[in-house]
């Protein structure tokens, strides 16, 4: 099989999904007992009012109603109205999402080769100081709340050396493409957004990135500690090849293979919404906006996060797959 | 073995450097106060975001906030007085002695920001609006139609004598409003946003005004003849003001020209940005207070009272889930009303940041009784009424209650941890529980609950905004919460008090309906919260009013050393 064609079969599966998470989440919403419309007009709108939102809305249909104009209304592009923001899902999705997705880049920019890095050092220092640290270093991430993690370094960095701002993603670049910032700025030149933007993620990024650093770092260590005990690498140093190619080159490779899968399952679950690095640092992401969701029980905004995130782990998991078959020629993939 | 020992100390070893970093870290003194930073803008670090810019739609504080900067209303008040009302758009008014019908005259040398004139057309087109938008979101625009004509959608007409609506343009600077009834609180309610006054030329270009619908373009854009404009709102992130240079006030004196409001949900986060001074004012819960009292630059000031309440509502219906639900008797209502201990309540809970409740109408509105009669804690009494009423309606022993209150709100799940020690002493057994917001709204509304704790803010200066939806029965369109209590004396008291134009007897009708709502209560009224404003000691013009907003045109930042 081709890998387009592979990627196609893929994509075509994501139909079933969307339709079994959707059909999921709806049924699950509407199962606690709760007056949406009353929440959504305020407790000092008139029951008039109150009757009209349900009217408008099909709140008084059958449930199999209310999900047929709902899964409809997803594949004509109308994801249905935020409640909670009294505007249209798809235009917080559109504001939330990217500001979520650059810090969760940035986040795993730094967690992925750092992660990598030491998790090397670890494995090949075995028993060593460096190894002593590392694990430390990776436990403390692990354990370490991260909302104390994250004021700790407001602490540092903002109230006492003064070097990054605490709160929000800076100025919008003069023309936002893609909502990327950091991105657009670069795109629209503007470089005083470009230098404010990378300041503001510096502090959410690093908090954001230290648990999954730890993760990975525990992962390479293991793998690399697997696949340092193999034959072909004893075969590899018998050769005479050097230290560097011996681990860089033939162990690496292969021990990546379940860091990749952690990688990808922990980027993907980071775009859900960190809501506490997103609370402490201002960051006005999908996470707070998920929360403030279903603390209102905005259920077009429930589903419209859900099935986002939905839709995410299928492209995330495809592109861990793709990149298994890179690593290892040995997987072939639609086998 | 060995290793074991020297992982323990290198563990150790990370852990006391970790502690003695983060404890020099936190004790360390913040750097000193410096010269004001950024004297021209403003900067606010709160919590919330509007959900929507539109004056004939909000109904939020977050909204309001925005709106009463950006655009204004016939009339207003000034400073921290709720007494007086002070014209705004108009110069002065005159009613006749039906209390019908209002002239206001209008401003002669006011436009909106883009440059279009204000004058009588966009007074009635902005009213109008309201009405005929009837807000399908939050259905503020009820606090015109209740002495205002409204629109039949269906026919196209206004539902007056004469098909027209309330608002009769005389003259390009004078208008008329014809009222359906004579309104108590017409001026105070026409102070609030929703009367705010926008430009026809603006809603035209971007959707005009239909029926029972939205316009998103003015939910998202503002264009008003306030003294700033909206420069940039980013979502759940901040809203950016500028000065609206053709201020029909002017720009003499002090000001700030640039304003942010920041939304900040860690308070922590918003006590640092104050402190370094990048927030010249920071929303603190009062629970917080301590973190910030005697810091360098920073200004703790108790201001004064809200007409923010908390009460316990009481499910007032003879039977609950299918059972007699002791709660209908009055005896066992001010039994509970005796059993509570408010003084440890305002101290524990709202850290004495509160007073008593004293009534359906907070202290310092129009309409407050100030001898009316407070339940004292008085355990004895309480248990004896116990007694009474179980002899008289055969109730069990023990009483078996549930008391809810909504996710989320400490405040409310420490009332409700301290009723239930007080209720047990009575023989009221409370199963307390917590439930999402649109759960609660839904138990509420089909009275299937004992007890719940609830709050209430002000949209309008007028006892009507509170006493009527408390205590007025389902029938007159009162009981917001659904007690279920009905008494027709009160009814009637509040249905005059409504539409009576004399203050003097209005005041008197609801004394007589507050001591009557006292002697058989449908509410445990707790607490009345004050103000405290926290900010920079270089920020100056500050005041609070509790029917207005913050309002960023009397503020102004000077140098520490200067003041």
């Amino acid at each position: 099989m081709k890998l387009w064609q592979y990627i196609a079969r893929r994509l075509l599966l994501l139909l079933p999904v969307i339709i079994g998470v959707t059909l999921i989440t709806f049924t699950i919403s509407f199962v606690i007992p709760a007056n949406p419309a009353r929440a959504w007009a305020g407790q000092k709108a008139p029951p008039e009012t109150v009757e009209k939102i349900k009217e408008k809305y099909h709140l008084n249909d059958p449930l199999y109603v209310q999900y047929y104009y709902y899964i409809t209304g997803v594949f004509t592009g109308n994801w249905g109205y935020s409640h909670s923001e009294k505007r249209p899902v798809s235009d917080c999705l559109a504001d939330y999402f990217p500001a979520t997705f650059e810090l969760t880049l940035w986040a795993m920019v730094i967690a992925i080769p750092s992660g990598i890095y030491i998790g090397v050092i670890s494995a090949v220092k075995r028993n060593k100081l460096p190894d002593h640290l590392s694990r430390i270093f990776a436990l403390s991430g692990v354990s370490m709340p991260i909302f104390w993690l994250g004021l700790l370094l407001i602490l540092l960095f903002y109230t006492y050396l003064g070097w990054l701002p605490a709160s929000g993603r800076g100025m919008a670049p003069t023309h936002v493409y893609t909502g990327l910032y950091i991105l657009d700025s670069i795109l629209s030149l503007d470089f005083n957004a470009l230098v404010d933007n990378l300041w503001h993620i510096i502090l959410p990024a690093i908090t954001l990135s230290y648990a999954t650093l730890a993760v990975i770092t525990r992962m390479t260590r293991s793998s690399m500690l697997e696949v340092l005990r193999l034959d072909y690498i004893k075969t590899a140093r018998a050769k005479g090849l050097s230290d560097k190619v011996v681990i860089y080159r033939h162990a690496l490779r292969n021990a990546l293979i379940p860091t990749l899968t952690v990688s990808g399952l922990a980027f993907a679950g980071l775009l859900g919404g960190a809501v506490l690095t997103e609370t402490i640092f201002a960051w006005p992401g999908m996470g707070r906006y998920a929360y403030q969701a279903i603390a209102t029980l905005d259920y077009p905004a429930i589903m419209g996060v859900t099935l986002l995130m939905a839709v995410i782990f299928v492209i995330a998991n495809l592109i861990v797959d793709i990149m298994y078959a890179y690593l290892d020629p040995r997987i072939k993939l639609g086998e | 073995m060995e290793k074991n020992v020297m992982y323990g100390i290198i563990a150790l070893v990370v852990v006391i450097i970790i502690v003695v970093a983060a404890w020099a870290v936190m004790t360390a003194q913040p750097p000193s106060g410096e010269v004001v930073k950024n004297p021209d803008t403003f900067t606010w670090d709160t919590i919330g975001d509007p959900q929507t810019l539109d004056p004939a739609e909000a109904y939020d504080t977050a909204s309001t906030a925005v709106i009463q900067n950006v655009y204004e209303t016939l009339v207003t008040y000034h400073g921290s007085d709720t007494k007086t009302i002070y014209p705004l758009l108009a110069t002065d008014w005159t009613v006749d002695s039906t209390g019908k019908n209002w002239t206001f005259h209008l401003r002669k040398d006011v436009t909106f920001s883009n440059g279009d004139p204000f004058n009588a057309n966009a007074v009635k087109y902005s009213f109008d609006r309201v009405l005929i938008m009837d807000s399908p979101q939050t259905g503020v625009s009820w606090i015109l139609s209740q002495f205002m004509y409204t629109y039949n959608a269906t026919s196209g007409k206004w539902n007056s004598p004469d098909g027209e609506s309330s608002v009769r343009i005389i003259d390009d600077y004078t208008v008329k409003f014809q009222l359906r009834e004579a309104y108590g609180g017409f001026l105070p309610a026409i102070a609030f946003t929703v009367a705010s006054i926008v430009d026809p030329n603006v809603v035209e270009e971007h959707g005009g005004v239909k029926p029972n619908e939205d316009n998103e373009w003015m939910s998202q854009n503002m264009v008003g003849t306030g003294p700033y404009k909206l420069v940039e709102w980013k979502h759940n992130a901040y809203i950016k003001l500028e000065w609206n240079e053709n201020y029909w006030g002017g720009w003499d004196g002090h000001h700030v020209k640039y304003v942010i409001i920041k939304n900040i949900p860690e308070v922590a986060t918003r006590e640092q940005e104050l402190f370094k001074g990048d927030a010249d004012m920071a929303y603190i819960p009062v629970n917080h207070l301590d973190d910030v009292k005697g810091k360098e630059g920073v200004k703790v000031d108790e201001g004064g009272l809200t007409y923010n309440v908390d009460m316990i509502e009481m499910n007032c219906r003879p039977t609950y889930q299918n059972k007699t639900n002791p709660l209908h008797y009055k005896e066992v209502r001010q039994a509970i009303s005796y059993a509570i201990d408010y003084d440890t309540i305002i101290n524990d809970v709202y850290m004495g940041y509160a007073i008593r409740l004293q009534g359906p109408i907070p202290k310092g509105m129009p309409g407050h009784y100030d001898d009316l009669f407070m339940y004292p804690y008085d355990v004895n009494k309480a248990k004896q009424l116990m007694d009474d009423a179980r002899q008289k309606y055969g109730l069990p022993d023990t009483i078996e209650i549930t008391l809810i209150y909504n996710q989320g709100n400490d405040v409310r799940a420490h009332i409700a941890q301290i009723v239930k020690g007080n209720l047990a002493e009575i023989g009221i057994s409370v199963n307390v529980q917590e439930l999402a917001w649109p759960t609660l709204l839904d138990k509420m509304d089909r009275g299937d609950y004992s007890m719940i704790i609830v709050g209430w803010a002000p949209d309008y200066n007028d006892p009507d905004d509170y006493i009527f939806p408390f205590i007025g029965s389902e029938k007159i369109g009162g009981d917001t919460y659904r007690t279920g209590w009905y008494n027709e004396t009160v009814d009637k008291l509040l249905m005059e008090a409504k539409y009576e134009v004399d203050q003097d007897k209005r005041a008197q009708l609801y004394k007589e309906a507050q001591i009557i709502a006292m002697e058989d209560p449908s509410f445990v009224y707790l607490a009345q919260t004050k103000h405290v404003a926290v900010y920079r000691t270089w920020l100056q013009g500050y005041y609070y009013n509790p029917v207005m907003q913050l309002n960023f045109y009397d503020l102004y930042k000077i140098s520490e050393e200067k003041s």
